[in-house]
């Protein structure tokens, strides 16, 4: 048990303690025949992922290499699954969709509460996108935002 | 709401105007060692198919279905109705748990009636979970 009296989370990520965020944008294409495709290669980074945004085309129409981004109704063909520097997979196949940010008012009614995780030594490149349906699909262009928390010493 | 440190996805297969019990499948990763901190369900709405090329519970047949969990013997979820599992009607918050040892071959979902639907489809949940091991 930590000195917050939780036992559950160490160090805490609420509390005021947070104090920095660091952001990865990572564009993922898929291909129409491509069944998985990995996240790019990044350095590990030293503190955990708190945080996976998926941007669709509802919040951000195009890329900023003037691609077209895939649609809301688009990234709910593809999961995601989290992988460590020890090949222990984290997250096994979560639905992207859900993690959109921020989704169309038909999808969700007011306010959205993100996914909060905790997730240390994340290999971004044994991190993959795996699609649903079965080849040829459309192409997906996804922005995945990896959110790191920095925390103050104690 | 406690982080999420791991996640599994689970499905739940289902006949064409599927009716009753179906239990969990056996999930190796849940088996021991582990205590289940929440759970999330979708529907089409989430996930267009599972990752399989199977199709995906509709909206309606959602409000069909029940959840029950069970921890060892004793039944934590009782027949929690799925709609209220689903983040996305919820502000985007998942249900959260007490963290209990869960014993999926115990565990179900109900069909309270018949689905509408005319092929095989899936249920698809993240089982969120921690390892004992620390």
């Amino acid at each position: 048990m930590n000195r917050h009296g939780n036992p559950y989370s160490e160090p805490p990520v609420f509390g005021g303690l947070l104090r920095t965020f660091t952001r990865i944008v990572m564009p993922v294409r898929m291909n129409i025949n491509d069944m998985r495709r990995a996240l790019p290669t990044l350095d590990p980074m030293p503190w955990p992922l708190v945080g996976i945004e998926v941007i669709p085309a509802e919040c951000l129409a195009f890329l900023p290499d003037g691609t077209a981004a895939t649609t809301l109704n688009d990234v709910r063909e593809a999961t995601i699954t989290i992988v460590d520097q020890n090949k222990v997979m984290l997250i096994n196949r979560m639905p992207l969709a859900p993690l959109a940010w921020p989704v169309p008012p038909a999808l969700v009614s007011t306010v959205r509460v993100q996914k909060l995780f905790h997730l240390r030594n994340v290999q971004t490149d044994l991190c993959f996108i795996e699609r649903n349906s079965p080849p040829p699909g459309d192409i997906l262009d996804l922005v995945i935002n990896f959110i790191y928390a920095e925390y103050l010493d104690e | 709401m406690r982080p999420i440190e791991r996640s599994i996805l689970v499905i739940v297969n289902c006949q064409a105007a599927q009716s009753g019990i179906i239990p969990f499948p056996d999930v190796p990763e849940l088996r021991q060692g582990v205590e289940v901190t929440g759970i999330e369900a979708y529907t089409v709405t989430d996930m267009n198919n599972t990752p399989n090329g199977q199709a995906v519970i509709s909206e309606v047949d959602s409000a069909l279905v029940t959840v029950t969990l069970t921890a060892l013997s004793t039944e934590q979820w009782r027949q929690t109705p799925m709609r209220t599992l689903i983040s996305r009607l919820n502000g985007g918050i998942w249900k959260e748990s007490v963290p209990f040892l869960v014993n999926f071959q115990r565990s179900n979902i109900t069909f309270n009636a018949a689905s509408a639907a005319v092929a095989e489809f899936g249920v698809p949940f993240s089982i969120f979970y921690r390892t004992l091991s620390r």
